[in-house]
């Protein structure tokens, strides 16, 4: 026979499950939806270039390594579901667990900026810059804009990583891991929408 | 297998998918194949990565919209010119 207290507190605790939570900060998805704008404006920006300049962004396209896009975006896609599985590891209460799934995600931050510095050294060996015709302005603009994201990311990654392993999460109170994995997880949603525009579509 | 991962396979196929129908294929209807195939990817990556499935739906609805209105927006402005 349950008493009238713990009646109350079991409909409290089924309520809060039911109730819908937003994974880390606010103030981290105010800054994400901020960053989620500029990206959009670039990247409509980069369509309206393309349907002014059909030819310049056509033959600009075959000048890039389309197969280092490919393997880049295979990379990202790897290192958002390292960063997921460590915010469900975190969740188990698996804190080293937890802080190994998220050096895998910087650790992909790392091997995608190595493929995006090789794809610069051969463009710009073959002679291309910002200069070279309106889509390299777009291809280098707007994928260092991204790199730069890609880099603030695996600090963020590294930074919680690093407050893992000190025992500051825990099952109960991770909000920290879940506001890094989100950040995270834009850069990849954001190079989802890049990846057609300057890759595949010709 | 966790769900997750059948999730990260999934993306891994629609990414390969993508690259090989914009570097195979050709026709007008490739553009809307592949820009739809972005959208389901940031939608499977909104829902299950990001977790905003089950976060506020105010959330959901602004992230999901952006994925929507860019892709679209960008589709729009390929097939008028």
């Amino acid at each position: 026979m349950s008493t009238y207290q713990e009646v109350v507190a079991a409909e409290i605790e089924a309520s809060a499950r039911r109730a819908r939570h937003l994974p880390g900060d606010l103030a981290m998805w105010f800054f994400i939806l901020a960053e989620l704008a500029v990206f959009g404006l670039l990247f409509v920006s980069l369509a309206f270039a393309r349907a002014a300049e059909p030819q310049v962004f056509a033959d600009g396209a075959r000048t890039i390594h389309a197969g280092a896009g490919l393997v880049n975006t295979l990379i990202l896609l790897t290192g958002s579901y390292f960063v997921a599985r460590a915010v469900k590891a975190m969740r188990g209460g698996g804190a080293d667990a937890c802080s190994r799934w998220l050096l895998a995600g910087a650790g992909s931050g790392a091997a995608y900026t190595v493929i995006k510095f090789s794809e610069y050294v051969q463009l710009i060996g073959a002679g291309y810059n910002l200069r070279s015709s309106t889509f390299h302005f777009f291809y280098f603009f707007t994928t260092f804009f991204h790199l730069m994201h890609v880099l603030l990311g695996m600090i963020i990654l590294i930074a919680v990583t690093l407050r893992c392993r000190r025992g500051l999460y825990s099952a109960a109170d991770h909000r920290g891991v879940e506001s890094g994995a989100s950040y995270w997880h834009m850069v990849d949603l954001v190079w989802l929408v890049l990846f057609p525009l300057v890759y595949v579509l010709l | 297998m966790k769900k997750l991962a059948w999730i990260w396979l999934v993306l891994l196929a629609l990414t390969i998918s993508a690259w090989l129908a914009g570097h195979r294929l050709d026709g007008a209807w490739l553009p809307l194949l592949v820009l739809g195939l972005a959208a389901i990817k940031g939608q499977l990556v909104i829902d299950h990565f990001m977790e905003l499935k089950h976060a506020p739906r105010l959330f959901r609805y602004a992230v999901s919209g952006w994925l929507l209105t860019v892709l679209g927006l960008v589709g729009v402005i390929g097939a008028a010119a």
